[in-house]
């Protein structure tokens, strides 16, 4: 496997205090579990992207993702998703996520959600296609069985329907 | 997703979470949270990222590859202003655990 020089710090932006809070949870070892894994079927340029993001966005015309019982209930978050259709702009959605700074995304969507800039690689034949639809959900899960269930398996039919064979997954 | 039939790749922040979850595609980028794509208005430093990331779906040939993307982010960290106005209740729930983890983290 070729790799390029810069080896990333994921720790980096967090404060020293925080990082060494994660660290605990996910101590310096590999993964021993099995991964699932679906090789790629054909060239990027004639595969068919949706991308799915975890930074709580959703459509102004849809309920907000609920903040107020996290606020109570600590380790809760919201496991509901929500559609974004491709070319959704930022004066369309509303952005709710405790953990982050939104400000950035609701100047310019593209930074986690870049639905302009892949539709852009789709003129430009970089990609087959944008899915006609994209997804948000929340990404503070701290149990994720039932969040799979409630939210990723629904995702994952509305993109079969829609023909979808790879996903660029961004988390907040 | 990947069980469900889809391709797919992680344009993560901390790609050290592939630790404790499998994850079988992963562009590292060491950009702040809530920004993994790049830059508010910088269309062509975003599609150098994407780029990059859409790339690791036709490199990655096993399961659990994480690739490293060559971006530094032009501030220092405490700058980039990623953090919510207002701590999470997670943090604040935990903030004298938190206070701690260094010292507990050093005798792990």
């Amino acid at each position: 496997m070729e790799q390029t020089q810069k080896r990333v710090d994921g720790f980096r932006f967090l404060p020293p205090s925080l990082a060494a809070w994660i660290q605990i949870f996910i101590r310096d070892r590999k993964f021993r579990g099995t991964i699932p894994w679906t090789p790629m079927s054909k060239p990027l340029s004639r595969t068919t992207l949706a991308l799915v993001t975890s930074a709580g966005i959703s459509l102004k015309t849809d309920p907000p993702f609920d903040m107020e019982r996290e606020k109570r209930e600590t380790t809760w978050g919201d496991r509901s998703y929500r559609s974004i259709p491709r070319g959704t702009r930022e004066k369309e959605i509303d952005v709710n996520h405790l953990h982050i700074n939104t400000n950035p995304i609701k100047q310019d969507i593209n930074v986690i959600l870049p639905l302009t800039r892949m539709t852009e690689f789709e003129q430009e034949k970089i990609i087959g296609r944008l899915a006609p639809t994209s997804y948000s959900f929340y990404g503070f899960q701290w149990e994720s069985t039932e969040f799979l269930k409630e939210a990723i398996a629904p995702i994952s039919r509305k993109m079969k329907l829609e023909s979808v064979e790879a996903v660029l997954l961004t988390p907040a | 997703m990947e069980e469900a039939g889809f391709s797919t790749v992680v344009l993560t922040p901390t790609h050290e979470f592939n630790r404790a979850v499998g994850i079988p595609r992963s562009a590292a980028i060491e950009y702040p949270y809530g920004r993994p794509v790049g830059q508010v208005g910088d269309r062509e430093g975003q599609r150098k990222v994407l780029l990059e990331a859409l790339a690791v779906l036709e490199k990655a040939e096993k399961p659990g590859e994480v690739w490293h993307l060559p971006f530094t982010w032009p501030e220092e960290p405490k700058k980039t202003d990623w953090q919510p106005p207002e701590m999470s209740p997670l943090i604040k729930f935990y903030l004298e655990d938190i206070k701690e983890a260094r010292k507990r983290l050093s005798e792990l």
